[in-house]
């Protein structure tokens, strides 16, 4: 029928979201789970998941995330630089049981500030919160140092599996809201039909 | 659910609207609908890495990995609903060679393959690149296995 103009998408929102930290504090264990069978063989293990395609529900719209591991490319800065290309939110991801990646957050703070964009999320991370023994920084550390650099904070395992998926949902979520704001204060109504905008993200932000 | 060979695309009718999902039973998540656009896209292609393989049943409980040549081409990675892509290796199996129109045949070198985003379980496909856009990624070529997902219909 002609009452669709154009043919629809099937999703209202894209993202593109990052996972920085130090090596070793379980970036690629939030995008790839460490399950060892038959069918997901250790050789995909080994050879390690660059990004996955996520679709999402959150407030009624369909949002598809695309999420980067940049494990293995910490040393390298100015080729994260591409990697911050376009990524709309960014989780800073560190170690409960190593308090020298705790230590490295404000580090990678200042490289995701001044290599992302300036509108970027950025999401603290606290990882493995199941090995209570090992533990080296508290909850109440996470939580200060986030409000201190005004971002949200989550402690999670991937072992556990506990917080994995909030992270994004959260995360996801946050983008959404201040994208919302954005179309409303901009003024812009009408003209502007999210399901349609370009695949390289949302580009109706003027400011 | 119904397996591939179970499924006959010449049912696909724009009303009907067909999931193609993970085909094992505890996940079967959306992997990406399927349109007449995807129908009309699906190439066979020998030597292809071993993937994932649907038996007569319709979800897979006792899954084995096969040699398959039917895929779904899948040029947009957006257009997918829940997909994992692994890092790149050399040498995942012999470039392949599609014909493009118009002009040369393209040559694309098979580097990545691909798993269910919710299960990471795998292989449901592969990807491609070739040579001269190898600098960037989001010229990767996407090939679902057409036996390696379950129907939704």
């Amino acid at each position: 029928m002609s009452t669709r103009a154009a043919p629809s998408r099937s999703y209202d929102m894209i993202m593109k979201l990052l996972l920085v930290g130090d090596s070793g504090v379980g970036k690629s264990c939030l995008l790839l789970r460490f399950v060892e069978d038959k069918f997901n063989p250790s050789f995909i293990t080994t050879i390690g998941i660059d990004f996955k395609i996520r679709t999402i529900e959150s407030k009624g719209k369909k949002i598809k995330l695309q999420v980067w591991d940049t494990a293995g490319q910490e040393r390298f800065r100015t080729i994260t630089t591409a990697y911050y290309r376009g990524a709309m939110g960014i989780v800073l991801i560190y170690d409960v049981t190593d308090s020298r990646s705790f230590e490295n957050v404000d580090n990678w703070f200042q490289t995701v500030t001044q290599h992302a964009n300036e509108d970027a999320q950025i999401f603290l991370v606290g990882n493995k919160c199941d090995d209570e023994s090992n533990r080296q920084v508290s909850k109440e550390q996470g939580q200060e140092l986030a409000s201190k650099l005004n971002i949200p904070f989550l402690e999670a395992s991937a072992k556990s599996n506990e917080n994995v998926d909030s992270i994004f949902y959260e995360l996801a979520g946050i983008i959404q809201d201040k994208h919302v704001d954005e179309q409303t204060t901009s003024g812009s109504a009408g003209g502007i039909d999210v399901s349609s905008s370009s695949k390289s993200g949302i580009k109706n932000n003027c400011c | 659910m119904s397996s591939y060979k179970a499924f006959d695309l010449d049912q696909i009718s724009l009303e009907k609207r067909v999931v193609l999902r993970c085909p094992f039973k505890q996940c079967n998540a959306r992997i990406i609908p399927l349109s007449k656009a995807l129908v009309s896209s699906k190439i066979s292609i020998d030597k292809a890495p071993e993937m994932v393989a649907v038996g007569q049943i319709p979800s897979v409980d006792e899954p084995r990995t096969e040699s398959t040549s039917d895929f779904y081409k899948v040029d947009d990675v957006w257009d997918f609903d829940n997909i994992g892509v692994s890092r790149a290796v050399e040498n995942l199996s012999s470039p392949i060679e599609l014909a493009s129109d118009p002009g040369e045949p393209v040559t694309l070198n098979i580097e990545r393959l691909l798993i269910c985003s919710e299960c990471d379980k795998g292989p449901l496909g592969f990807a491609g690149i070739s040579e001269k856009d190898a600098a960037d990624v989001k010229n990767l070529k996407y090939f679902l296995s057409c036996n390696s997902v379950v129907y939704d219909v």
